[in-house]
């Protein structure tokens, strides 16, 4: 006579392989995401892969004909204390902001929730506290409609106009670092 | 006697496993797996630009590299060119020396090209490259040298390089269309092309 367990037995191993092997799928699959994927799903704006490919082009533009590109990064702190319910239409309102001031030929893309990042070709060093200070208007404006979600905008940009190229994430890193430095009201532009 | 009874040992391991809670929480947790791995696959196929065998630009990337030469063109008349290269004996080899010719064709273009050119691959037997800053009369050149380093690369495969077709469709006036046209311009071009002779036309 079988055993009465042994069937269900059976069936709970069975559906335990199959949820183990779904899950190494799913892990796979969210790896093919993280590693390729260079869109920021919740805005449609570039991710941080997308950025880096985007400053990858611009640096072999560079070398191919020495024309300059700036990366240009933009924090926003109020974001992230803002209602859960209203981040969302925040971020498209910055999102919108930001494809509607910079060039069509600009890459524009959100590295968190509070920072966004935008790699400018053919770009001149002169150019940086127009843009900045277009931007940060036109954000001012965006986002007047929240409490203090527009008070404190700081703006930063790492321009290349010479030398060898380098990784592409030491403009984006120092873009950052510079934003983090920035007065609210002055950007900051560097040379890397 | 209950229906277990009834049915005997097998038909109690039966109705265990129905009425089991074990099976129930599994069952739901598969079908929220298995839409969890529908919505993840949906959202490679949307979004990811780059084909995982070889590390270029699948169809996505290669309209996303389009988009770009487009907004390049109606800002400063930068012309761009589209080239589509395709080898038919890539399908008719043996399954596992797909991937290493795959690769071996990847290498090639990339060696060939320019840096700042974007090479891809739309499937198996057909490869495709944006060309930016090009013009019309530089087709005939970037196609002979890349025929010739395919056919290189490829000589030791029998049959694979004999049929090279190379098509381009170039952007040197007029406003611009919409991305896929210039993809489907230059394969039609690469689909007349004479095996040794690209055809190049205006997109």
């Amino acid at each position: 006579m079988a055993d009465p367990g042994s069937g269900a037995d059976d069936r709970l191993q069975r559906l335990e392989a199959q949820l183990s092997s779904q899950r190494d799928e799913i892990s796979r699959l969210r790896r093919t995401i993280d590693n390729f994927i260079p869109v920021d799903v919740d805005t449609g704006l570039l991710n941080r892969n997308g950025l880096i490919e985007s400053i990858k082009r611009a640096a072999l533009w560079w070398e191919r004909r020495r024309e300059p590109f700036g990366v240009l990064v933009v924090q926003i702190p109020g974001l992230s204390d803002v209602p859960m319910e209203q981040k969302h239409d925040l971020a498209m309102a910055v999102a919108d902001t930001m494809l509607a001031t910079l060039r069509a030929v600009d890459d524009t893309g959100r590295l968190e929730e509070t920072t966004y990042a935008a790699v400018m070709r053919e770009f001149e060093q002169a150019g940086g506290p127009i843009v900045a200070a277009r931007l940060r208007t036109a954000l001012r404006v965006a986002l007047g409609a929240i409490p203090g979600a527009g008070d404190e905008v700081r703006i930063a940009m790492s321009v290349v106009v010479e030398g060898h190229v380098r990784e592409p994430s030491h403009y984006l890193d120092i873009a950052i670092e510079a934003a983090n430095q920035a007065h609210s009201d002055l950007p900051k532009v560097v040379e890397s | 006697m209950t229906a277990a009874e009834a049915a005997g040992w097998g038909g109690l391991a039966d109705l265990n496993s129905v009425s089991d809670p074990r099976f129930e929480r599994l069952e739901e947790q598969l079908d929220s797996q298995r839409e969890e791995i529908e919505r993840l696959r949906r959202t490679i196929d949307a979004f990811i630009p780059v084909d995982v065998d070889t590390g270029l630009l699948n169809r996505n990337g290669l309209i996303d590299s389009i988009k770009r030469a487009c907004l390049w063109w109606e800002r400063r008349r930068e012309p761009f060119g589209v080239l589509v290269l395709q080898i038919p004996g890539l399908a008719f080899a043996p399954s596992e020396k797909r991937q290493p010719l795959a690769m071996i064709v990847a290498n090639s273009m990339i060696g060939t090209l320019r840096a700042v050119d974007d090479s891809g691959r739309l499937n198996e037997s057909t490869y495709a490259a944006v060309l930016r800053d090009f013009v019309r009369e530089g087709g005939p050149i970037v196609a002979a040298r890349l025929r010739t380093a395919l056919r290189t690369a490829l000589g030791t495969e029998q049959g694979v390089a004999t049929d090279l077709r190379i098509g381009m469709s170039v952007v040197v006036e007029g406003t611009t269309r919409e991305p896929s046209h210039y993809l489907d311009v230059a394969s039609q071009a690469a689909e007349q092309a004479l095996f040794d002779r690209a055809r190049v036309i205006d997109g």
